[in-house]
């Protein structure tokens, strides 16, 4: 749960270098050592507008804290923090008259394409582009000697231990599933619950994949041998980049 | 190096044993746990510590969380205050304690070396961040093929479990009963990470982590622990303290094929065990003795049904029979064969790389009698003297990993 913490401030007239330099040499740092108080920024206004005649915006200045917690919670930790025994110090430089005001997110944060960079899970492991039937694939490897498929490709043969007689081999992105569970826990980055499966691919290999498309509530309806086709996506997100790999997800849906 | 005569192919003894508990120690860094587990081994001995001539030291994590990749070996035994010979940093998935503990076997039995120091240490404990220990112990795993798609061990060994459950009729009271098992022991063990006993269907109601395993059917993720022992040859082991000084009678260590199909794998089939009854062919054979001969037995039971599976894979029962095996009390700590005394993963705790150490210390306790109120006793009333231990780890590999397997045989 984050809330955000809009003020919207204005200096007492003539004071205007003394409250820019306490609100962001000392206040910034002041409210940041409150817990859950984990990013604060100062903004000013731009002199354009997007209505030249609208009426003008009664503060030039603004701070935006991002507070890890309910608005209550912040209120609460924000008024001990000014009321308590030792208050943090607000400069008689800021004009009394000013707007506080939390937010909280009704929808997750969204980006532009620009803003999203991109990283493969790994190289050559999967084409990149959709085949005439829409489907995507792996590459992995087959033996010339014992016809051994495997997955990721490789050069030497771990089943004949032939040397070099692995050649590249299209993995077509289709399968039956083999088993699969809900997990309830998962490492940074997925959001739990997830469905986790093992595929057996039409062209052979058994691989890790996770189910997309299909509530993991809804997991129980899947069953064992059930179609399964791959599309590559976004696995998860580490910061501004997303990384890509495969998931699977019912051939029906 | 010259190599003393007559001192090629030695027994191998422990001499000492040490630990530190395990928990979570977020005041503490990995080489502070570590001295506390090196100095409590090297003071059990009763050595002059001039004497050991070679370390092992088993951690996975460090370069995960600290950036400190390179330098682990010295680091740790070097602000324990020694240093001068040579130290080897091993990884071995949740093998690694086992598979640092063979290399120093090896050394020791080769006469190159009279005293091996081997530690297993481990930090997976960051306050409120239990994702970023899923994560850490993911790097295990091959990342691009595996784990960074989202493969958990736990849900790995969940889908392993329900095949299980449909090939030998095992139920999830059989993974509760372990569970309450492992529970009871711990209690009796202040190094235990885990001090809350649970009945059978306060573990059967728990949170569900991947069906059909719920939170107390699972090792935790975020532990920290250290485990330390001293192996040497039989001349030197007749000048240490602490009284019997249990022999490896027998080891085994092997690891699997790097195979996309291990899931439809025609053998038991679960992670890390699949490749266990190999190893404990080797260590039975070498030791020359069988399952019937166990007085006690350690397990890798990262998760309930491991333990389970385990009876069989150890041949204390025939395929099929694991969950009247259990039912019976056998490896109740009472019972004829006990099965992870000290709590095992579940309980004692799996800091990954301390974990195969720590069942090496809990062994030369028991074999030595010292255990306290969780002794094993046989039924003429004396501690055991021929006991197993299995550890097991996955590395890498497509579908979910390339199983590592240890086995250790010790005869007092």
């Amino acid at each position: 749960l984050r809330t955000f913490l809009l003020v919207e401030s204005n200096s007492v007239s003539g004071r205007e270098d003394e409250y820019n330099d306490w609100y962001s040499n000392q206040h910034l740092a002041d409210l940041l050592a409150i817990p859950g108080f984990d990013a604060a920024q100062r903004f000013i206004l731009s002199p354009e507008k997007r209505f030249p005649d609208s009426p003008d915006h009664p503060y030039r200045y603004l701070a935006l804290y991002e507070f890890d917690g309910s608005a209550s919670l912040l209120f609460e930790r924000l008024g001990a923090a000014t009321q308590g025994p030792t208050p943090i110090f607000i400069t008689p430089a800021m004009d009394e008259q000013r707007l506080v005001n939390a937010f909280t997110p009704i929808t997750d944060r969204r980006t532009g394409p620009a803003a999203v960079r991109t990283q493969l899970i790994g190289d050559g492991l999967f084409e990149e582009e959709l085949d005439q039937d829409g489907l995507c694939a792996l590459l992995g490897s087959k033996c010339t000697r014992c016809q051994e498929v495997v997955f990721p490709a490789l050069t030497d043969c771990p089943a004949c231990l032939g040397f070099e007689t692995m050649r590249p081999h299209r993995l077509e992105g289709r399968g039956r599933l083999v088993s699969c569970v809900v997990s309830e826990r998962g490492p940074t980055g997925f959001n739990v619950p997830y469905v986790q499966a093992y595929v057996r691919l039409v062209d052979g290999p058994v691989i890790f994949t996770t189910i997309s498309a299909i509530d993991p509530r809804d997991a129980s309806s899947l069953r064992a041998g059930d179609e399964l086709v791959m599309s590559i996506e976004a696995i998860r997100r580490m910061g501004d980049t997303e990384i890509i790999g495969w998931k699977f997800r019912p051939a029906a849906s | 190096v010259e190599v003393p005569a007559g001192s090629v192919v030695t027994d191998v003894a422990v001499v000492g044993v040490g630990i530190h508990p395990f928990g979570q120690f977020p005041d503490r860094n990995l080489w502070m746990l570590a001295r506390e587990a090196i100095w409590a081994a090297i003071h059990d001995a009763e050595i002059d510590p001039r004497q050991i001539d070679v370390a092992y030291v088993a951690n996975c994590y460090s370069g995960f969380f600290t950036g400190q990749h390179d330098a682990i070996a010295p680091i740790v035994i070097g602000r324990a205050g020694l240093s001068g010979f040579p130290m080897i940093h091993v990884k071995g998935g949740g093998a690694s304690g086992s598979v640092a503990f063979h290399e120093a076997v090896i050394a020791v039995k080769s006469g190159l070396y009279r005293m091996a120091l081997v530690v297993g240490v481990e930090k997976l404990y960051v306050p409120g961040n239990p994702a970023i220990s899923i994560t850490a112990i993911n790097s295990s795993g091959e990342l691009n093929v595996g784990t960074e798609l989202g493969l958990t061990y736990m849900a790995d060994f969940s889908m392993s479990t329900q095949r299980l459950m449909n090939k030998y009729g095992w139920s999830p009271t059989d993974f509760a009963l372990i569970a309450e098992k492992s529970r009871a022991n711990a209690m009796l063990n202040p190094n235990a990470q885990v001090h809350e006993p649970m009945s059978v269907e306060e573990i059967l109601n728990a949170r569900v982590v991947a069906f059909p395993l719920t939170r107390p059917m699972c090792c935790a993720a975020a532990v920290d622990g250290a485990a330390a022992v001293l192996v040497c040859d039989a001349e030197l082991a007749e000048g240490a303290g602490s009284g019997s000084h249990p022999k490896v009678a027998g080891i085994g260590y092997v690891s699997g094929q790097y195979i996309s199909n291990r899931v439809e794998d025609p053998r038991p089939g679960m992670l890390a065990l699949n490749e266990s009854s190999r190893a404990f062919a080797l260590a039975y054979e070498r030791a020359a003795v069988g399952p019937e001969d166990l007085e006690l037995v350690q397990v890798h039971d990262s998760v309930a049904p491991e333990e389970l599976l385990s009876y069989q894979v150890l041949g204390l029962c025939a395929p099929g029979e694991e969950s009247s095996f259990l039912r019976s009390g056998a490896t109740r700590i009472d019972g004829r064969v006990p099965v992870n005394s000290d709590g095992g993963l579940l309980s004692r705790g799996h800091p990954i790389a301390a974990s195969g150490v720590a069942q090496v210390v809990e062994t030369v306790i028991q074999m030595r009698g010292q255990a306290g109120d969780r002794q094993v006793l046989t039924k003429d009333s004396r501690p055991p003297r021929l006991a197993a231990i299995q550890n097991a780890g996955a590395q890498g590999g497509p579908s979910g990993g390339v199983g590592v397997s240890a086995a250790i045989i010790l005869k007092s």
